[in-house]
């Protein structure tokens, strides 16, 4: 077959070729590196027009906070609903303001019935297992996330736990529930956390999909527009049981400061 | 301390004033100065146009000149020519012999701000020039030799002089070496945006430690009918006035 | 080889001709300080950027050094997966395949994401030959490809054109009003392309990252259309260059850090996504089949040398481009190749020949920011200093150049020889005062400026500093070489005076 003897081929130039470079790597790896400015540890003096490099805004430290934070920067809304009630009208809120007449909901178990109570009071259709030719008509899809990233405001769905491929990416609007309990530091723990799980799942779901912010294109004249072939809005649910706790009340609270505080 | 002056084939021909200063600033601040007259250039012309031949003959010169000189440092008012040095062991793949005479010699190679820094640890060489002055990066003492606070520095000590930052002090001055006559439109182009940068600036010099970034800058500012001097580190280090 | 654009071969014409692009430099110079200007605070957010960078080398080093054993296990753990691998030695093969499987199963309407590779081999050229025309789908490529021109740089394709280019392009394609609003023109095209999204048979898209641990491929974009494309439609061809493998998963976690920030200044991109294998069950979503084409073209030999092999490293992510003071001032096209700038200056002799594209290793002053940014260190100014190596020895049928080489023989000869260096420059500063050139700073007379090619380039637009009346060695014998207070250093006004 050609591939197989393409395969060959390719594989037969790389050694060949790694073979050849063999004795020049040696000399190689001697070759001193150019020093980098900012590693002699010598401060620059104080000069008239030198500009200082903004520095970032002190991030929230609690994760559900950060996550908060940069996914608004992002132009993602960022809602907490404590329990089924707070969820669904949470759901409710958004389909109204996005004017939706028609939406559609993942197989995810977490929706239950909170969406479905949602799309009731607000007069929206609800599909459920749409098709992707029937969502390319739907106003709204709604999901879970099974992680998110709170360095970067970032949703991680994962093929193998939801049926979400589609709800996520053809209407104009995705709705995203996540569990606060799912909410990573970082990119890399995140990661990790879809190679655990049953023993036989070592292998990766079909797609994983890392999801920050609404779609966005600058191609035209550098001028940001967001919405271009996937969603234009994210809203992120963030849900916790109805029980309240000090910690998550402190980051709702992070957002309002309350005067009376000492910082 | 003893040290050897290479002066740079560009200094010598073009620009002897910064040899001369460089020589006063050494005197200044305590070193004994040899010339040796047998020096000629590091090769850096041949070696950035790919031919590597005539640049190894020149490397090897340099090494047998300075190899068993007895001055402790060798001393380059250029940025460039440093960086070249240093880079002379690249020319002897095949031999392991001249790459460690390379790297010997290169250990004592340095460049003049570098030198006075940190080979001798001084920031006030008892200069004075009142003006202001802009200090323009050059690339090969900035990116190979990891040189930026080292000249502000020295500037800063310098009595009467204002020093300013320019919008683009890190931007290439588009010289480039034989760049700048194989392409001088896009040369021209670079440098307008530095010039712009000069300008918008208001100083009255604008200072370099690489006498072919002046070359290039200076040559603009004044086709441009700008009154803005180029000046080399060495001239302002060395001036008293 | 796949043969380049012939203007790879003519960068001064195409720089000059790009320097009388006002518009063109001025969204160049917009678009390249505003790179910069992300780039440097989105580098600011991490703590240690630099052992960021050495960690992302040493990895592409470890994999470029046993490329062949990471390739196999991506192989085998991607079709373990349900994905079809298909191995091309060159851009044709590659076409081929690609047509291969697009005709086997009567595609129709093809969707593509952007995919530098597929731009390299010439793939929708390829495809047209088969009546099938791939619809380019990023927003960026889809503008070039209405307009029937080729990208200007990695990142932005279409950042040479206005809205107003744009405007009047899209009115004329697609039957809109003009307008210049950009979330008009940006809905026009989502509503125009959603249609062939819906109707696709098949994908094709390039790939980021392979993962040879999984065998899963990363897919980074910011749009969304990469993700319809590479989950509508019923086949997804993913085209990879060889050089695009990484050893294991949890490495993914080092080139996301870099590569966003780099390219646009972005924490991460709107989506990435991570594909490995075909859906596992009958009722999943996604495609039936999807084939990935692993391509060589040229890459497995820049693995013969240390200097060369780095160029394999390269993530695509721009920032040199944006960092270079050529790129900044000519952009894209100037480089007459699918890749330009510094690493286009360096990849495309080597993919495509170095008699094609011998002026590029020289469009370069060798100032090292195209190094200083670059996420995975590649030390270009290395490999053009190389690549003009084998330019001037005259290899792979460049133009050897006798003259120069002759002009730089006689330099190192005239170098070697201190004594005649001095006796030439004596005849040169009586050549000097003959031809009327001054003692000052200032323009050579015209029939000295006509003598040589050199000069004239130089003297066109910049004084010339001309050759000093005494050199310092003459200086130094005469008496800079004794008692520290003979050398006059020189007064901001003495200075002057020097000069003048």
């Amino acid at each position: 077959m050609a591939t197989d003897e393409a395969r060959r081929s390719i594989l037969s130039a790389i050694r060949r070729n790694l073979a050849e470079s063999a004795p020049h790597d040696v000399v190689h790896a001697q070759r001193h590196e150019p020093p980098n400015p900012s590693q002699r540890g010598i401060p620059l003096p104080v000069l008239t027009g030198a500009s200082e490099t903004a520095a970032e805004p002190a991030l929230p430290r609690e994760p559900l906070a950060r996550f908060r934070s940069r996914l608004e920067a992002v132009a993602g809304t960022f809602t907490l609903a404590r329990g089924d009630v707070e969820l669904s009208a949470a759901i409710e809120r958004i389909l109204a303001a996005t004017g939706a007449r028609r939406a559609a909901a993942s197989d995810s178990p977490g929706l239950g019935g909170a969406g479905q109570d949602a799309c009731a009071r607000a007069g929206v259709e609800l599909l459920v297992d749409a098709s992707p030719a029937e969502l390319f008509d739907c106003d709204v899809g709604i999901s879970a996330a099974q992680w998110g990233i709170a360095e970067t405001g970032t949703l991680v769905l994962e093929s193998r736990r939801e049926r979400h491929r589609f709800v996520s990416l053809l209407p104009r609007v995705h709705v995203a529930l996540l569990s606060a309990d799912r909410i990573c530091e970082t990119l890399g723990e995140a990661l990790r956390n879809t190679r655990e799980g049953a023993a036989s799942e070592t292998v990766p779901s079909a797609v994983i999909t890392l999801v920050t912010g609404p779609s966005r294109t600058s191609d035209i004249e550098l001028t940001l527009a967001i919405g271009v072939h996937g969603p234009q809005e994210l809203h992120v649910i963030v849900t916790e049981p109805a029980e309240a706790t000090t910690v998550t009340s402190a980051a709702s609270a992070a957002e309002t400061p309350d005067p009376g505080r000492t910082p | 301390m003893r040290v050897a002056l290479f002066v740079t084939c560009l200094v010598d021909q073009l620009w002897p004033s910064v040899g001369t200063s460089t020589v006063e600033v050494l005197r200044r601040v305590g070193c004994s100065v040899d010339f040796d007259d047998r020096q000629t250039c590091c090769g850096q012309p041949a070696f950035n146009t790919g031919y590597r031949d005539p640049a190894r003959a020149l490397a090897r010169r340099f090494i047998e000149m300075y190899e068993d000189d007895p001055a402790e440092a060798i001393v380059v008012p250029s940025g460039s020519c440093t960086a070249m040095v240093h880079h002379y062991e690249d020319l002897f793949e095949d031999s392991p012999e001249w790459r460690a005479r390379a790297r010997e010699v290169a250990e004592r190679t340095h460049e003049l701000s570098a030198f006075l820094i940190h080979v001798l640890g001084v920031e006030d060489v008892g200069a004075s020039f009142s003006g202001r002055v802009a200090w323009h990066d050059a690339c090969h003492s900035l990116r190979e030799l990891g040189l930026k606070s080292e000249p502000r520095r020295l500037l800063s000590k310098v009595k009467g002089a204002e020093l300013v930052e320019l919008a683009n002090a890190e931007a290439c001055c588009g010289f480039g070496g034989t760049f700048s006559v194989k392409y001088p439109e896009v040369s021209v182009a670079i440098v307008d945006h530095k010039v712009d940068a000069i300008e918008q600036a208001r100083v009255d010099a604008v200072v370099s430690a690489d006498a072919s970034c002046l070359m290039q800058i200076g040559g603009r500012l004044s086709r441009r009918g700008s009154t803005v001097r180029a000046l080399h580190l060495a001239e302002v280090l060395a001036s008293t006035a | 080889m796949t043969a380049p654009a012939q203007t790879s071969r003519t960068f001064d014409r195409n720089a000059r001709r790009a320097l009388e692009d006002t518009q063109l430099r001025g969204a160049l110079r917009h678009a390249t300080d505003l790179f910069g200007e992300r780039r440097r605070a989105a580098v600011g957010t991490v703590t240690d950027w630099e052992g960021l960078r050495t960690q992302a080398r040493a990895i592409k080093d470890e994999t470029l050094s046993r490329l062949d054993t990471y390739l196999e296990e991506f192989v085998a753990r991607a079709e373990e997966a349900g994905a079809r691998v298909h191995w091309a030695r060159d851009g044709q093969e590659a076409c081929s395949v690609i047509a291969g499987i697009a005709r086997d199963r009567g595609a129709r309407t093809v969707v593509k994401s952007k995919s530098m590779a597929s731009e390299e081999i010439h793939l929708n050229a390829a495809l047209a030959e088969l009546d099938i025309e791939p619809i380019e789908t990023d927003l960026g490529e889809y503008i070039i490809q209405l307009a029937g021109e080729t990208p200007s740089h990695i990142v932005v394709p279409a950042i040479h054109k206005t809205k107003r280019q744009i405007a009047e392009l899209f009115a004329e394609k697609l039957g809109i009003p003009p307008s210049e609003d950009v979330a008009t023109l940006t809905e026009a095209a989502r509503t125009a392309l959603r249609r062939r999204f819906a109707q696709a048979d098949l994908g094709i898209s390039g790939v980021n990252f392979g993962v040879a641990e999984t065998g899963t491929i990363l897919i980074l974009e910011n749009e969304g259309n990469a993700r319809l494309t590479t989950s509508l439609p019923r086949v997804h061809v993913a085209l990879m260059g060889i050089e695009k493998v990484i050893p294991r998963f949890e490495d993914l976690d080092v080139f996301l850090k870099l590569l966003p920030r780099s390219g646009t200044g972005q924490l991460l991109t709107a989506y990435q996504s991570l594909i490995t294998g075909t859906r596992r069950a009958e009722g999943d979503e996604g495609p039936d089949e999807l084939h990935i084409v692993l391509m060589d073209n040229g890459r497995s030999r820049m693995l013969a040398h240390p200097t060369t092999r780095q160029s394999l490293a390269c993530i695509r992510c721009g920032a040199c481009l944006n960092a270079c003071p050529v790129y900044q001032q000519v952009g894209g096209h100037a480089y007459g190749s699918v890749y330009p700038g510094p690493i286009g200056a360096v990849i495309s002799p080597q993919l495509f020949g170095l008699d094609s594209a011998s002026q590029l290793p020289y469009a370069s002053s060798l100032c090292g920011a195209c190094r200083e940014v670059c996420p995975v260190k590649i030390d270009i100014p290395e490999l053009l200093l190389h690549l003009r190596s084998k330019v001037a020895e005259g290899e792979s049928g460049t133009e050897a150049k006798p003259l120069e080489r002759l002009s730089f023989t006689a330099y190192a000869a005239l170098m070697q020889r201190p004594r005649l260096l001095a006796w030439a420059t004596r005849a040169g500063r009586m050549a000097q005062r003959a031809l009327g050139v001054g003692e000052r700073l200032g323009k050579p007379n015209a029939v000295a400026a006509r003598l040589a090619p050199p000069m004239t380039a130089w003297t066109a637009e910049r004084d010339l500093r001309p050759l000093s009346p005494r050199s310092f060695r003459e200086l130094w014998r005469e008496g800079v070489r004794d008692a520290p207070d003979r050398a006059e250093p020189p007064r901001a006004t003495a200075a002057k005076d020097a000069e003048g």
